[in-house]
């Protein structure tokens, strides 16, 4: 697995909604280092979907440029994208009248159908799927199973980049924890870089080396992990940090 | 409605729910003073969200409940119809997405109003100088405007401000919320939590709020009710919970959950394992299968909520001289 | 938006909720089995009849507008003297077939349209679009009657005419379908695992629109065998040596004061298909209609 560097050159995304234009991205430009993460960070309308659709190709900027180990971010019909992505809502990230073996496999159609199975089987047992229930279709499993069976269909197309959208929102704490857990894990087998968007700042703290806020399709703050929660130097960060550092008043147990 | 200085504003006795005559959750037993807020915490399937639907009476079909709730200082309500009848008198509800909460077709001003102006508690005059006052509370200028909008014209915050407006109209006794603030961006909630907190203390009303997120409820309850597939397994307040939590499912949560605070990328302890269905018949502790300090007693025979330390636990193990460590 | 994409509070504890679901699912399949059983009943009847009464167009004059249960003939003969049970039964089949073909063939074509205009988007969509719109100005009636000057009696063309004129609602359906489908995680994760459009139209979005498909060809069914009997009444549609309920119909109209059977019979075949067939579409639309909480207590 090579590693890879996401790189953003004064990228920009323009929509039209009706007859505005709505700038999703204005000029953002950053770096990931190899095998590291980047926590994104922002609230609803920062643009941090859209980022993630153009890192992964889905979309092409209106200007500027996403590359991905010096390479631009293309997607091309019948080779796996470079850089995959895991959803926010699990249940809607997979086909729900196919069984979870064959949504994993999908990248490898290359393959024969033996190879594929046995490929998705091994990286289902990897992120803890038991093979008795490799043939079940997603309406089964939970929702922490999911996020799981679909982090398993990114390793299989051999992801450099894997793209986290607010992966673990919409699960329980307890789920959140083991899906953070065996994505650090991961990477620290495979070695992948990630970019992890959340608006929630402890999860960040969690996972992130570097962090990069946004606000209005703007960054605002792009430091390491530990100067911006030392102490970040943008208003708006130290707003956010104040929403949530609320919470770290309840006291832990001792 | 006045504080109440003789006995707890709200007062809940045994609820149970079973669906098709299985007992499914609880018994769930708590008193509220008024002006304060109790928070339901717990994960999916805990049974969190059926307790709520139990206390305004819409539980669905196939559903039982049993148990008394007593609003102040009248009669017990023992019957999902006799506590349907208060919703949107004595009971009010704030839902997890506003926009559940609103009939896309009609403005919000004409919605906010509808339902004190319907059960004729107030006159239409009284009830939009009411609703413009409340209005104002939540943070907008211009209330009249406001009313104009249709619900599709309001960003998520805007339209859970207006949602809590309305239900507050008919200045109830107890307002129930169902995770209020999980679809809001995170600087929103703590507004939105601080906005309920002031409404309860200035009405004396008590605020039953459900949520998956302690960390977040802690700051605005008072008393803390932690479910575990169905069953209490700790009670009490909140700061003492917080604090010194006794039951190892309170632990690992409160250990699992992410704060802000000194170290940086880590692993994160956990709780292996999955919740069972409160339906799920289970023989001694529900926890037992998942909990790193299991004995063979928790096995056979179910704990029982007892006090201790001025907290609810049903756990074998605590309030023994050994301390309960969180785990890995 | 975390707003938009937060899901719903649901009912916690997966098992009540399906349990409810198999509770009301026994009552909803009533419409399905009774639409089923219907339409098998036709069936099985329209074979026992032929065997029962011959060939239908065997003519027998001297049983001309013989009344039911005179002669053998069960439900009467017309006046030429052919059974009428026998007609009835081998009209019923030719319905059957006429319903079968539209339904199929206006369903692929107007699917393929429909996602493909869905899916794709852009100019394909709006030229897609107006050309169902052209579609569904032209009346239908006097289609049939111009093209009934070039193409005379023959089923295929019947059935491709009335496909033509019928095959709009499937590819409106597909496209709002798709719309929604196309903008769900797994779509986009096909694409990222490199697969092309036209398969992820056939893997993902197909799958996707064939309930919605199934219930609004088993209603179409019925819009199909209309127009055949009222064409064939019209003596638009299929003539002898077709076997057709609409034909006996226009027949027996001539005769109705003496000889009410001629008409009463195939008119009520004809009436069974269409409840056969609404029932059944009905009974998937229902069985697979999201279960709205279930009532109060």
């Amino acid at each position: 697995m090579t590693e890879a560097t996401v790189a953003a050159e004064n990228l920009t995304k323009v929509y039209r909604s009706g007859r505005r234009l709505v700038r999703a991205l204005d000029g953002v430009s950053f770096a990931v280092l190899a095998g590291q993460t980047l926590a994104v960070i922002g609230e609803s309308g920062s643009g941090k979907s859209t980022l993630t659709r153009l890192i992964t190709g889905l979309e092409r900027p209106t200007a500027g440029r996403i590359l991905i180990g010096g390479q631009p971010a293309r997607l091309r019909s019948g080779r796996p994208a470079r850089a995959q992505l895991i959803f926010q809502d699990p249940a809607g990230s997979l086909n729900p009248h196919r069984k979870v073996w064959k949504s994993v496999a999908e990248p490898l159609r290359h393959l024969d159908r033996k190879a594929r199975r046995a490929a998705a089987a091994a990286m289902l047992t990897r992120v803890g799927i038991d093979s008795d229930r490799h043939g079940d279709r997603p309406g089964r499993f939970s929702g922490g199973q999911l996020q799981r069976v679909a982090i398993a269909r990114t390793l299989v197309a051999r992801a450099d980049v894997l793209l986290c959208d607010e992966p673990t929102s919409a699960l329980d704490v307890s789920v959140q924890a083991q899906i953070l857990n065996l994505l650090r894990e991961l990477q620290q087998d495979i070695g992948f870089t990630c970019v992890f968007v959340t608006h929630d700042l402890a999860v960040a703290q969690v996972v992130a080396d570097h962090i990069l806020v946004l606000r209005d399709g703007q960054v605002r703050e792009h430091a390491t992990a530990a100067e911006f929660f030392a102490g970040p130097r943008d208003p708006y960060s130290r707003a956010l940090i104040a929403a949530t550092g609320r919470r770290t008043q309840s006291e832990r147990t001792p | 409605m006045t504080p109440e200085s003789a006995g707890p504003a709200l007062e809940v006795s045994d609820l149970a729910i079973s669906r098709s005559g299985q007992p499914m959750i609880g018994p769930v037993s708590f008193a509220a003073a008024g002006g304060t807020t109790v928070a339901l915490v717990g994960e999916t399937g805990a049974g969190k969200t059926l307790v709520l639907r139990s206390l305004m009476g819409l539980l669905p079909a196939g559903f039982a409940m049993a148990g008394e709730i007593k609003i102040g200082n009248n009669g017990p309500m023992k019957t999902p119809a006799s506590l349907r009848s208060e919703l949107g008198r004595r009971i009010s509800v704030v839902l997890q997405s506003p926009f559940t909460a609103f009939d896309p077709l009609r403005p919000v001003g004409f919605q906010v109003t509808e339902g004190v102006l319907r059960r004729k508690l107030m006159r239409r005059e009284a009830a939009r100088e009411r609703a413009a006052g409340l209005l104002r509370q939540m943070g907008f200028e211009q209330p009249d405007e406001l009313g104009k909008l249709f619900p599709n014209q309001l960003s998520g915050g805007m339209a859970q401000r207006v949602a809590i407006a309305m239900s507050v109209m008919p200045r109830p006794d107890v307002l129930l919320a169902d995770e209020p603030t999980s679809a809001l961006d995170a600087t929103l909630r703590v507004r939105v939590l601080e906005l309920l907190r002031d409404f309860v203390r200035a009405q004396g009303a008590v605020l039953v709020m459900v949520s998956h997120d302690l960390g977040l409820v802690a700051d605005f309850s008072q008393q803390l009710i932690v479910l575990y597939s169905g069953r209490v397994v700790e009670s009490g307040p909140a700061g003492e919970l917080l604090a010194r939590p006794r039951h190892p499912y309170t632990q690992a949560l409160i250990a699992c959950t992410p704060q802000l605070g000194p170290a940086g990328r880590r692993e994160l302890p956990s709780i292996k394992g999955s919740v069972p269905s409160p339906l799920q018949p289970i023989t001694g502790c529900r926890f037992a299968a998942r909990c790193p300090l299991v004995t063979d007693r928790c096995r056979t025979e179910e704990p029982r909520l007892r006090l201790i330390g001025g907290a609810q636990v049903a756990c074998h193990l605590a309030g023994d001289k050994a301390e309960v460590a969180a785990h890995d | 938006m975390s707003a938009i994409n937060m899901p719903e509070a649901t009912l916690e504890g997966a098992g009540p909720v399906r349990a409810r679901r198999g509770e009301r699912a026994r009552s909803r399949r009533g419409s399905l089995t009774a639409g089923l059983v219907v339409l098998g009943a036709m069936l099985v009847f329209s074979v026992v009849a032929s065997i029962v009464g011959g060939s239908p167009s065997h003519q027998d004059l001297a049983s001309a507008l013989a009344p039911p249960g005179h002669g053998g003939h069960l439900f009467g003969a017309d006046a030429l003297g052919r059974d009428v049970m026998s007609w009835v039964g081998g009209g019923i089949r030719t319905s059957f077939e006429v319903a079968v073909c539209v339904v199929a063939l206006s369903a692929a074509f107007g699917c393929a349209v429909g996602i493909g205009a869905g899916y794709l988007g852009g100019w394909l969509d709006a030229v897609l679009m107006r050309l169902a719109d052209i579609q569904l100005s032209i009346p239908p009636l006097p289609l049939f009657i111009a093209a009934s000057a070039i193409i005379v009696n023959n089923l295929l063309t019947l059935v491709i005419l009335i496909s033509i004129v019928g095959w709009v609602p499937y590819a409106r359906l597909c496209r709002a379908r798709t719309l929604v489908l196309s903008e769900r995680g797994y779509v986009a994760a096909a694409r990222l695992a490199g697969r092309r459009r036209g398969a992820i139209a056939v893997l993902h979005l197909l799958p996707g629109v064939t309930t919605e498909i199934a219930i609004l060809g088993s209603l179409q069914a019925g819009v199909a065998l209309l127009w055949e009997a009222g064409l064939s009444f019209l003596g638009l549609g299929l003539q002898p040596p077709y076997v057709s309920l609409g034909f006996l119909m226009s027949e027996g109209k001539e005769v109705l004061s003496q000889a009410w059977w001629v008409a009463t019979f195939p008119g009520l075949a004809l009436a069974l298909l269409v409840v056969g067939f609404n029932l059944t579409g009905d009974g998937i639309r229902d069985l697979f209609s999201p279960d709205v909480s279930g009532g109060l207590r």
